[in-house]
């Protein structure tokens, strides 16, 4: 077939991809016949309704020296890693606020971090493209450093994102700025498999993080400058099992709903959005203006325990407490009494959905729990 | 968008830092083809040899401006791929005819949600666990509930 031949059937190919993708959509709006706040409320249900010292920050922790970019619970106890542009990773005991660990990193420039499900392991990524795994229990070199005791090599791009497989140590994925994921065995140092990369079925541009489904650890969801998310099945590295669609912008943070049926998202538009992971619809957009008609970025999100609440921060300062079954905002952290002076850069939630820990540009991390009345029903 | 480091402070890596997305995010906006272009931005430096795969938006920017410059495998890679995207959609078209409404769902959510016991709610199922307490307590297990205000 001549180079002419070939063109036209690629831009037949594409405009077919175009209509279908059309037909999709449109069908799709029909199997909307409501959204989640729309149903909640014809089933009577009221937003959340927090009294002014209710929602508390109750620890602040401070040590870093630059801008918070990630952090991240042990699943057990209360202990907490977080990376900041410093170059450095700090463990916490988020409750007596005492650092346990400062470890010094030989790429300065990083992005994310975890922490592993013995808590006996912390692994980083950012711009050298490698993901970097720390024993913490190891004896410190001559420089009192505590030595890397893995590296994991392969990506093209910066590791943008990185979560252990839940209940082992020895596994973990992570996203990149080179379009794929990977599935790493660290026992090993080798990528296990890569998902998306040129030609597969896979993001069309730098993945930015990544979540693992805490009911079953072969699906994990990823978020894309592309403006999709997508669902993968470990099992399956050559395609995703499904493309969500809808963000108009980057998708900067996703999240498993903790049912593990669901995630959510948030992204540039500023908007977040959650999605049934089996039918694939888009069930919900939480989105409400911010005043001077701006619309600031979704920086990072998390759920509280039993998913009621979604916490989203923005780059305005903002953190968004969402009601997300009523889509509304129920709370501002970000206007409350001693909070963050800066981004709200990173989320997380306890093991035990007791509190959530943000972390901010302005270089600290907070801990904020219920100290109101609370009503049991 | 990530305001990470200033150009002149970031190392050779800075290349594949975060680019902007270059493809609609609408869904019925054309896929991407998948090209090789030596007009594509940052990650192509002067003297570079080394071609990344760069995805162009828009129908028409197959080749386009170079025309000899695609060679024909990897024209004929780029069809295989967006018939895979077609069949893709097809299966997922198909799929929808099975699919219940979204407020089946939505039921399910609610229940879902009120199942699960949450100590950052002010009013939720029980029970409650001691330990949810703890970021109040002055010293390790006193019984003293101080309000953090």
């Amino acid at each position: 077939m001549s180079v002419a031949e070939l063109k036209e059937r690629h831009l037949a190919a594409t405009q077919t991809v175009s209509a279908l993708r059309d037909q999709l959509k449109q069908k799709r709006l029909l199997l909307l016949d409501t959204d989640v706040a729309g149903y909640s409320r014809s089933q009577g249900r009221t937003p959340v309704s927090f009294g002014p010292t209710d929602l508390v920050c109750c620890r602040t922790l401070q040590g870093h020296n630059g801008k918070v970019y990630s952090l991240d619970w042990t699943p057990e106890k209360n202990r907490i890693v977080s990376a900041s542009q410093d170059g450095r990773l700090i463990v916490w005991n988020a409750l007596t606020s005492q650092k346990t660990h400062a470890i010094k990193l030989p790429c300065a420039w990083v992005m994310t971090c975890a922490f592993s499900p013995t808590g006996q392991s912390v692994a980083c990524g950012g711009l050298d493209s490698v993901c970097s795994i720390f024993n913490l229990n190891s004896p410190t070199d001559r420089d009192g450093n505590l030595p890397v005791s893995k590296m994991l090599s392969g990506h093209k791009g910066y590791v943008s994102s990185c979560q252990y497989v839940p209940d082992e140590d020895a596994h973990l994925i992570t996203s990149s700025g080179d379009q794929t994921c990977g599935l790493w065995d660290i026992t090993t140092g080798l990528r296990t498999s890569v998902f998306g990369g040129e030609f597969q079925s896979g993001h069309t541009a730098d993945v930015l993080s990544v979540s693992i489904n805490g009911s079953n650890s072969r699906m994990f969801v990823s978020g894309s400058c592309d403006s999709t998310a997508r669902l993968w099945d470990t099992r399956v590295a050559s395609r995703a099992v499904r493309t969500f669609h809808g963000h108009e912008g980057d998708v900067n943070a996703v999240k498993f709903f903790p049912d593990g049926n669901r995630f959510g998202t948030g992204s540039d538009d500023g908007t977040c959005r959650l999605f049934d992971i089996r039918t694939g619809h888009q069930l919900q957009v939480y989105y409400q203006q911010h005043g001077d008609n701006e619309v600031p970025p979704v920086t990072s999100i998390a759920f509280s325990i039993s998913g009621r609440l979604l916490f989203a921060g923005y780059s305005n300062g903002d953190c968004y407490v969402w009601d997300t079954l009523l889509g509304q905002v129920v709370l501002n952290l970000g206007t409350l009494q001693n909070s963050h002076e800066g981004r709200i850069s990173c989320l997380g939630l306890s093991a035990d959905g007791s509190a959530l820990c943000t972390g901010s540009w302005d270089s600290n991390l907070k801990i904020w729990a219920f100290g109101g009345h609370r009503k049991v029903i | 968008m990530m305001d990470m480091v200033s150009s002149s402070e970031a190392n050779n890596n800075e290349q594949n830092a975060r680019n902007p997305t270059t493809t609609s995010s609408s869904s019925s906006s054309p896929l991407p083809a998948v090209v090789v272009s030596s007009s594509s931005s940052s990650s192509l430096r002067g003297g570079e040899t080394r071609h990344e795969p760069r995805p162009l938006s828009g129908i028409g920017g197959v080749g386009g401006t170079h025309p000899g410059f695609m060679g024909k495998h990897r024209m004929t890679a780029a069809i295989g791929y967006l018939d895979q995207q077609i069949q893709i959609i097809q299966d997922e078209l198909d799929q929808l005819d099975t699919l219940g409404q979204s407020s089946v769902v939505c039921k399910e959510l609610i229940t879902s949600i009120e199942s699960v016991p949450d100590a950052l709610l002010p009013e939720t199922k029980g029970p409650v666990e001691t330990g949810w307490d703890r970021w109040f307590q002055g010293g390790h297990g006193s019984r003293n509930r101080k309000k953090w205000i």
